[in-house]
């Protein structure tokens, strides 16, 4: 699975875990394009949507990363380069 | 509860399988099904210095273990029984007592539909309050489900809880009811029993806020608490407002000369939520603002965190409009 799919992919489980700055700040299709990323602290995640953001992330890949250990990844982009090793 | 919540979180096989268990759960039972399951799990008292240090240990070890860097495995093997108990400890011990009073509320779950389900405690109708809750994200109050009904009385109000699909919102009706938000409306009022209720109110938050607010001018109901909701004038609710905005948006919901009282809390440090608050105040003349200082657009959880949940809900929902109520 390539990166961008990936994205695309991605995109909706963010949603999904209740975080709502891709979908409101338009960076969205910026973001599946690969040309723009952000760190994750910087999405202010609660607790609540970063136990659904894992959830999603280990429905949809089999990918286990655990809530308090999200913001370890890095940025959005390092997430889906995890992912992509994870599939590999 | 108790033996299903056992054979449930047997099968979880990760720590975010049984996060999912326990969002579900939070989501759906009732004060007395969340002290029921706190008291089979843990004998010892949760709060003690001694269970802090256990669990302090046990997450140590845990990470040590995993390593600081190994954030990501194929497979984690989790103690279900010790995660229980932090969960269980977390939810009863810290938030539901926070909520107030010691013993959990008598509230009894009832499904209606897969998208209502109303907790009532019995008793006359006739001298209680009907709450409609409209949930939001998570299909919650922005808080556990039990927690949220321990800062209600049980002895005056049944609690309705609404749902939606992902992605749907409200906008388009109430699942099973009907597939347009007004005659799904219509279609409460009568699955609910409006009339042999005293009084009837409203409550929303985020994603269900403005559909709370939509539905006290539908129903003329007594009052209204809407936490944190969305601008009338996004593109939306367009296709509500006749052509004319938010002020078209409320008259097609029925907003006449006395609109009920309505309460908007939101968070000072959501912008966004600001915003949506002082355009709604602009156009309903019964609206008061209840800005929560350092919350975000979660704002209804900070003030259980400061105790001041129930109080707000009894000035909101059981004061409002009655004779003395400022």
């Amino acid at each position: 699975m390539n990166k961008t799919a990936i994205r695309e992919l991605l995109a909706p489980i963010l949603q999904d875990a209740g975080i709502f700055y891709l979908r409101d700040t338009v960076a969205e299709s910026d973001f599946v394009a690969g040309v723009w990323d952000i760190d994750l602290a910087e999405l202010e995640i609660d607790s609540l949507s970063a136990m659904e953001l894992c959830i999603g992330l280990e429905a949809e890949w089999g990918l286990t990363v655990l809530p308090e250990d999200l913001n370890s990844l890095g940025t959005l982009g390092r997430l889906v380069d995890t992912v992509v090793r994870h599939c590999e | 509860m108790n033996k299903l919540y056992k054979r449930l979180a047997a099968r979880c096989q990760s720590p975010n399988q049984l996060n999912k268990l326990h969002i579900t759960l939070e989501n759906r039972m009732t004060p007395l099904e969340l002290a029921a399951l706190r008291g089979e799990f843990i004998t010892r008292k949760g709060n003690s210095w001694l269970w802090k240090k256990i669990i302090q240990a046990f997450f140590r070890i845990r990470r040590n273990i995993l390593g600081k860097d190994s954030v990501v495995r194929k497979y984690i093997s989790i103690n279900t029984r010790e995660l229980s108990k932090v969960w269980l400890a977390k939810l009863h011990d810290q938030y539901l007592l926070a909520a107030g009073n010691n013993a959990p509320a008598p509230f009894v779950r009832k499904r209606l539909g897969r998208a209502v389900v109303i907790y009532e405690a019995g008793g006359d109708r006739a001298g209680k309050t009907l709450v409609v809750c409209f949930s939001g994200n998570f299909q919650r109050m922005m808080m556990p489900t039990p927690v949220f009904l321990q800062s209600i009385d049980a002895n005056n109000a049944d609690v309705v809880l609404l749902r939606t699909e992902k992605h749907k919102g409200y906008r388009t009706g109430i699942q099973e009811l009907t597939s347009d938000l007004q005659s799904s409306l219509a279609a409460l009022k009568i699955l609910l029993k409006f009339d042999e209720y005293r009084r009837v109110v409203t409550v929303g938050t985020s994603g269900g806020a403005m559909p709370a607010l939509l539905s006290a001018l539908y129903w003329q109901a007594d009052a209204c608490l809407s936490v944190s909701p969305n601008n009338p004038e996004d593109d939306r609710w367009h296709s509500f407002a006749d052509g004319e905005g938010a002020p078209g948006l409320f008259k097609h919901f029925g907003m006449g000369e006395k609109p009920p009282p309505v309460h908007i809390i939101y968070g000072e440090n959501s912008i966004k939520d600001a915003e949506s608050a002082g355009v709604i105040e602009s156009i309903l003349p019964s609206v008061r603002l209840v800005p929560v200082p350092g919350a975000g657009h979660v704002a209804l959880f900070p003030l259980l965190e400061r105790g001041e949940l129930g109080g707000v809900l009894q000035r909101a929902l059981f004061d409002a409009g009655l004779p003395g109520s400022d």
